[in-house]
């Protein structure tokens, strides 16, 4: 009876808080807005639980030597908006206004909806200078009418409690 | 007073509601480790904290407890009673707010003022509860003459806000806090970066985890007047887990690394 009891219980976690986790990602070399050729890293996380709806992301979007920028699910699409704090248009010098269009991923109308393949970027804004609390270089994958392609590598894993899978190193900057 | 953008970054870590006491609250060295794992080769120099003030709430609670210990009969009866009334009760303070939270919020603005008064850049980390504390002292300080003065950010005692699984769109936390305080007019801007899970239970009210499908929660606050001054996000983050595994699973959860890490290095 006590064995019986024990399956009962393990079926019932799996059941509920069973599910398959993914990691989505690409490094891909592209020019940063000082014209310097750079590793940009593409990633994001997604779980697909047994009981209810997958769920994904943000992505994150991290340039070497530079800044990291997130994207993500917004009714528009996947997009990182900008800010005043720090995004313009390429060749002005005014802020953008908060929430503007400033990066696209194309090829997907959402991160959990997404199963592997090519995804494209498009980035429309470069970054501002930054201030004297600034850790990083201003800089960023360098915007282009035509977009960058990434080739999205799936890893998954399926687990009983759930468990983010470990991501991709951010690229290293050795300057 | 002022901070120097040299110093190390403080990255002050507050705690939501909790069972135990002080001593077991280390929530910091997790931070510590998460921003060590996504910082990757960028030499920033940045120290983790913590504010801990469930020895506070035990404190105003223990009476009750006692009482709650007497009407359960069995050990075990005891201890869930006790664990339960614990939570329940840190939540029915916050929302009563009663001399005990003013406590708390006091507590809280000496630490980050302690940290100003050294110098250091602060960039405050609040999960669940906390961040109901975090959100007051930061709107608080922000009415202070002096502080936050908007294009000097060495004025600034609080860089940056993270939230973690913030009930801060739930109704009952929705009195007194319609409104954040603003910087007045400057071209810098202060950052609230919000990260919830769309199953979390803490952040939908939904006990049974519903999966909430909007895009919206703290960017309510956000709104057109220039004098604002704030740029606020929300993060929808999928933490591998679900339900009320999904509201502790921030701490360790790379995308809430990546962003942590852009925020402490701007």
């Amino acid at each position: 009876m006590a064995n019986w009891k024990r399956l009962f219980a393990v079926v019932l976690v799996a059941v509920l808080s069973g599910c398959t986790n993914f990691i989505y990602h690409d490094t891909i070399v592209a020019p940063d807005t000082a014209g310097v050729d750079r590793k940009v890293l593409l990633w994001w996380p997604k779980t697909e639980p047994l009981i209810g709806a997958a769920k994904a992301g943000p992505a994150s979007l991290i340039t070497e030597c530079g800044e990291t920028l997130t994207l993500d699910d917004q009714p528009a699409g996947v997009i990182y908006r900008g800010s005043p704090d720090r995004d313009r248009l390429p060749g002005g010098t005014a802020p953008v206004a908060d929430g503007t269009e400033c990066a696209r991923l194309q090829g997907l109308g959402a991160l959990k909806e997404f199963s592997g393949g090519e995804v494209l970027l498009q980035v429309r804004c470069e970054p501002l200078p930054g201030d004297e609390f600034s850790a990083v270089s201003h800089t960023r994958i360098r915007p282009s009418e035509q977009p960058y392609r990434f080739d999205m590598r799936e890893e998954r894993k399926w687990s009983l409690l759930g468990s983010a899978l470990p991501p991709p190193a951010p690229p290293e900057c050795k300057e | 007073m002022s901070v120097n953008p040299k110093k190390p970054r403080k990255v002050l870590v507050v705690h939501g509601v909790q069972t135990g006491s002080d001593a077991g609250l280390n929530q910091h060295k997790q931070i510590r480790e998460l921003i060590n794992n996504r910082l990757g080769s960028v030499p920033l120099k940045f120290q983790t904290e913590m504010y801990r003030y469930e020895n506070i709430n035990d404190r105003a609670q223990r009476r009750y407890k006692q009482l709650v210990s007497l009407l359960v009969k069995t050990p075990v009866g005891k201890v869930v009673a006790a664990t339960a009334f614990d939570l329940i009760a840190d939540v029915v303070t916050s929302v009563l707010d009663t001399s005990t939270a003013a406590k708390i919020r006091a507590g809280l603005r000496a630490q980050i003022l302690d940290i100003y008064q050294r110098g250091n850049p602060c960039y405050l980390v609040a999960h669940s509860l906390g961040t109901i504390y975090a959100f007051d002292v930061v709107n608080e300080l922000m009415r202070e003459e002096g502080l936050f003065e908007r294009d000097s950010r060495r004025t600034w005692p609080v860089q940056g806000l993270v939230t973690l699984g913030s009930p801060i769109g739930l109704a009952m936390f929705r009195k007194g806090r319609t409104r954040v305080s603003k910087l007045g007019e400057g071209n810098k801007w202060f950052r609230w970066v919000n990260y919830w899970d769309r199953t979390d239970p803490v952040v939908s009210g939904s006990i049974f985890g519903k999966q909430l499908t909007g895009y919206q929660i703290a960017e309510k606050y956000q709104t057109d007047d220039p004098k604002q001054g704030w740029v606020i996000r929300d993060r929808a983050v999928d933490t591998g887990r679900v339900w009320l595994m999904a509201h502790t699973a921030y701490w360790d959860n790379p995308s809430v690394g990546d962003g942590l890490v852009d925020m402490i290095t701007n």
